[in-house]
C-alpha cells in the first residue's frame, strides 16, 4: 500500500494538497519505477502543477506498477507513464512522458472544472 | 521477487551466451492446430515471439486464441489473452459459435485482458509498456500462465509513430517474454497503408523468431485463404502457402504434404456390386485402394458408386457418400429407379450421406466436412460424387485437397471411389484429372458412343493396378434391377453396342438358323436321293433276280428241249431204222440217197 501514499521525495510540490479542502480530484500518475519515461513525466507533472496557479485542491497520487503489480492489474495499466484524473463522475486519462505541455495543461484545465 | 531471483541463473545463463558452451535445440509446443503443427514440424517455438501476420478477417486473432485454448485442454497451460482491440465480451461473443465451450473455461485458466486504451485518452509524450508487462507478471505469478497472445500490439505501439521508439517497445517485450519463459504469440495486421505501418510489420518480423502469414486473395468470385510460414529460427518448416479454412471447430490448415506411405495393404477384394465388373476386375477392387470414375454427364457414374456403397453396406460395412449439389435425398430416389436400395442402409446407419455445395465452400472447407465425417462415421468405403467439383472451381487448392481426400482414406484403409466428370473423347483428358489419376489406382472411365441414332454407355478400366483385368470395352445397361455390363459386338473391325448390337446379333441368329434350315434340307434331299436310289438299285436287284430265274428256268426248259430233242432224234432214228427195216420214207430215202 505503500505506492499509494504519495511519495514526497519523488514529488515534493504535487504532492502537496494545495487546497485546504480540495473538491475531490484525484490525480493519478502510473509509472514504472524510475525508467526514462517515468522519470520525465513525474518532473512535467511536477512542473506543471507549480506553473497551474489556480491549482485547486488536487490529490496527487503516485503509482509504481513494478512495485505494486497488483495494482497494475486492477486498474489495468497499460502503458507507462499514465496519467488519470478522477473526478466524482468524470475520468480523463492522458499517457506519455506528458512532455507536451499544452495538453497537459489543457487536461488540469479539465480537471479543475471537474463538478 | 522470490520468483525471480530463482530464475536469475537462468538469465544469466542467457545473457552469457558466450560462456555457455551448451546451446539446446528449440523446443516446440503443439498448437492444437493438426496441419500447422505439421508444416512446423511441432509447433510454436517455446520460450520465443512467434508473429502471425495478415489483413483483416485473416483469423489473426483466431489463431491466438485457439492455441490458447488448446495448450490449455491439451497440455493444462494455463494462458493470457490481451486484446489491443477488441473488447473482452466482443472477443468471448466471436468464438460463442464455435464448438470450443469457450464459456466454460474459468478466469483464472484464460485471462482476457483488456488493453485498450479508453477512446478519449490524451497522448502526450513518449510511453512504454512496462506497465501493462508489470500487469501480466502478476497474472502470471497468480496462474501460473505459460503461453501469453498479444492480439493487435501494433495499435498500442503503432501510437508512439516513431521508429526508435516502437523497436524499443517490442524488444522490451521480447525480452519480458524470455526473461518469464513465456511463450508468446503477436497478432500483428498487414496493411501497406503507409510506409510507418509497413516498415513495423517488418521490423516485427525481424523481431520475432517465428512468423506466419494469413493470407487470403479472390480467385474469380471464389474467396481462398491460406497459412504461410515465413520464417522459423532454428527449425526447418514447409515454406508453401497452405490452405486455411474457418469452420466450426476454429481454424484448421490442411498441409498438401503427401506422405505416400505407411498406408494399409490389403488383399481382400471388395464387391463392386455389379458382378460382371467384379469379373473383369478380377474379383472386384482391392480393399484400401482408390478408384476414379470418369466420364461424360450421365454415363452411370453415380450409379455405380451407389451400387459400390450399396454392396458394401449389404455385407455389413459402413459406407461414406458425400454428394456435390445433389441432395441425398435426391439420389436416394434416383437409385431407387434402378433397384439400388440406399434407403434402407441409410436407415440401419450403416450408410452415412452429406450434401455439399461446390459453390460458397472452398474445397479445403468441403474436405474438411469429410474428414469430419470419416472421423465420426468411421466407413469402409467413401465415395466422392463427383469428385471433379473441386476442380471446378477456381481455387488455387483444388487439386491439392482432391489428392489430400486420397490420401485421407488411403491412410485410414478406407476404399475410395471419386467420379469425375470429363469431356466426351476417350484420349482427350484434363490435366487436373490426370493429377488425380495417378493416385487413383483404378481408372474406370464411362464414355458415350453414339451409334446409327443411340447413345450407348462403354466401359473401360483405363488402368487397374496390382489387379489383372480385362482390355476389353463393356457396355454398361441400366436396368430396373440394376447394372449389368454386356459383352459389346467385336468383329468386322467394328465394336457394336446397343441396338446396333441386338441387330447385329439377331442378324447373326437368323443367318445361323438358316443356315440350319438349309442344311437340314440338304440333309433330307439327299436322303431322299438315297432312299430313291435304294429303291430303284432294289427293284434292279429284283429285276436282276428274276432275269436270273427267267433266265435259269430257260436254261432249264432248253435242257429240257434238248433232251426232249435228243429223245425224239433218238426215238425217230430208232423207228426209221425200223421203217428202212420196213418201208423208207421218200424223202428219208433221198437223204439216205445223198449222204
Amino acid at each position: 500500500m505503500h505506492a499509494k501514499a504519495p511519495r514526497k521525495a519523488h514529488m515534493p510540490v504535487a504532492t502537496a494538497n494545495s487546497g485546504a479542502k480540495g473538491n475531490g480530484i484525484c490525480l493519478r500518475l502510473y509509472v514504472a519505477s524510475t525508467t526514462p519515461n517515468s522519470e520525465r513525466a513525474k518532473a512535467n507533472l511536477d512542473a506543471a502543477l507549480q506553473d497551474f496557479s489556480v491549482a485547486p485542491g488536487y490529490r496527487v497520487e503516485l503509482i509504481d506498477v513494478l512495485a505494486d503489480a497488483k495494482r497494475a492489474v486492477t486498474d489495468n495499466v497499460i502503458v507507462t507513464p499514465t496519467l488519470v484524473a478522477i473526478g466524482p463522475k468524470q475520468r480523463l486519462v492522458m499517457i506519455g512522458d506528458l512532455s507536451d505541455s499544452n495538453k497537459l495543461q489543457g487536461l488540469l484545465k479539465a480537471a479543475a472544472s471537474f463538478s | 521477487m522470490k520468483k525471480s531471483a530463482k530464475r536469475l541463473p537462468e538469465l544469466r545463463r542467457v545473457c552469457n551466451r558466450g560462456r555457455t558452451p551448451k546451446h539446446h535445440p528449440i523446443r516446440k509446443k503443439p498448437t492444437g492446430i493438426a496441419g500447422f503443427d505439421q508444416i512446423t514440424d511441432g509447433g510454436l517455438p517455446v520460450g520465443r515471439l512467434t508473429a502471425v501476420i495478415g489483413g483483416p478477417g485473416m483469423g489473426k486473432s483466431l489463431f491466438a486464441l485457439q492455441t490458447l485454448v488448446n495448450r490449455l485442454r491439451t497440455a493444462g497451460e494455463p494462458g493470457l489473452f490481451v486484446t489491443f482491440e477488441e473488447p473482452v465480451d466482443r472477443v468471448r461473443s466471436n468464438v460463442a459459435g464455435l464448438d470450443w465451450a469457450f464459456d466454460s473455461i474459468p478466469e483464472n485458466q484464460l485471462a482476457l485482458i483488456d488493453a485498450r486504451l479508453p477512446a478519449d485518452t490524451i497522448q502526450a509524450g513518449a510511453f512504454d509498456v512496462s506497465g501493462l508487462l508489470a500487469a501480466l507478471t502478476a497474472r502470471k505469478a497468480a496462474m501460473g500462465a505459460c503461453n501469453v497472445v498479444f492480439d493487435g500490439i501494433d495499435l498500442l505501439i503503432g501510437s508512439l509513430n516513431d521508429e526508435y521508439l516502437e523497436r524499443r517497445e517490442l524488444a522490451r517485450i521480447d525480452d519480458w517474454i524470455r526473461a518469464e519463459g513465456m511463450t508468446a504469440i503477436l497478432t500483428v495486421k498487414s496493411y501497406s497503408m503507409s510506409e510507418r505501418d509497413q516498415k513495423r510489420a517488418d521490423l516485427i518480423q525481424y523481431l520475432t523468431d517465428c512468423v506466419i502469414r494469413l493470407e487470403g486473395k479472390l480467385f474469380d468470385a471464389n474467396f481462398s485463404r491460406t497459412l504461410r510460414v515465413v520464417k522459423y529460427r532454428g527449425s526447418n518448416f514447409a515454406p508453401d502457402a497452405v490452405p486455411l479454412a474457418i469452420g466450426h471447430s476454429g481454424i484448421e490448415v490442411v498441409p498438401n504434404q503427401i506422405s505416400r506411405d505407411n498406408y494399409p495393404v490389403f488383399s481382400e477384394r471388395i464387391s463392386s456390386g455389379v458382378p460382371r465388373l467384379d469379373a473383369i476386375l478380377d474379383g472386384g477392387f482391392m480393399r484400401g485402394s482408390s478408384i476414379l470414375l470418369s466420364g461424360a454427364p450421365g454415363t452411370a457414374k453415380t450409379s455405380l458408386a451407389a451400387s459400390l456403397a450399396a454392396a458394401s453396406c449389404a455385407r455389413g460395412r459402413k459406407a461414406a457418400f458425400v454428394s456435390f449439389d445433389e441432395s441425398d435425398v435426391q439420389i436416394v430416389a434416383n437409385m431407387k429407379s434402378i433397384g439400388i436400395d440406399l434407403g434402407r442402409h441409410v436407415a440401419c446407419g450403416r450408410l452415412a450421406m452429406m450434401s455439399l455445395r461446390s459453390n460458397g465452400h472452398s474445397p479445403e472447407e468441403c474436405f474438411l466436412k469429410i474428414c469430419d465425417l470419416v472421423r465420426r462415421h468411421k466407413p469402409d468405403i467413401l465415395v466422392v460424387d463427383p469428385l471433379s467439383a473441386f476442380m471446378e472451381t477456381a481455387y488455387p487448392f483444388a487439386a491439392v485437397i482432391a489428392e489430400s481426400l486420397v490420401d485421407l482414406a488411403k491412410s485410414k484403409g478406407i476404399t475410395f471411389l471419386g467420379t469425375s466428370l470429363l469431356g466426351q473423347a476417350d484420349g482427350e483428358i484434363e490435366a487436373s484429372a490426370i493429377h488425380v489419376s495417378t493416385i487413383a489406382d483404378t481408372w474406370i472411365h464411362v464414355s458415350y458412343v453414339v451409334q446409327s441414332g443411340e447413345r450407348n454407355r462403354a466401359l473401360t478400366i483405363v488402368k487397374s493396378r496390382g489387379t489383372g483385368h480385362s482390355n476389353q470395352v463393356r457396355e454398361l445397361a441400366l436396368t430396373g434391377k440394376g447394372i449389368d455390363l454386356v459383352d459389346v459386338y467385336v468383329g468386322d473391325g467394328k465394336v457394336l453396342l446397343g441396338s446396333a448390337r441386338l441387330e447385329k446379333q439377331q442378324l447373326e441368329t437368323r443367318d445361323v438358323k438358316l443356315e440350319e434350315v438349309q442344311r437340314a434340307r440338304r440333309k433330307f434331299e439327299l436322303g431322299r436321293g438315297i432312299a430313291e436310289l435304294q429303291a430303284r438299285s432294289q427293284a434292279i436287284a429284283q429285276e436282276l433276280a428274276s432275269k436270273r430265274r427267267e433266265a435259269q428256268l430257260e436254261d432249264s426248259a432248253e435242257k429240257v428241249r434238248s433232251m426232249a430233242r435228243r429223245n425224239a432224234i433218238t426215238q425217230r432214228g430208232l423207228s426209221r431204222r425200223l421203217a428202212d427195216d420196213s418201208r423208207v420214207h421218200p424223202r428219208h430215202k433221198k437223204q439216205r440217197a445223198s449222204r
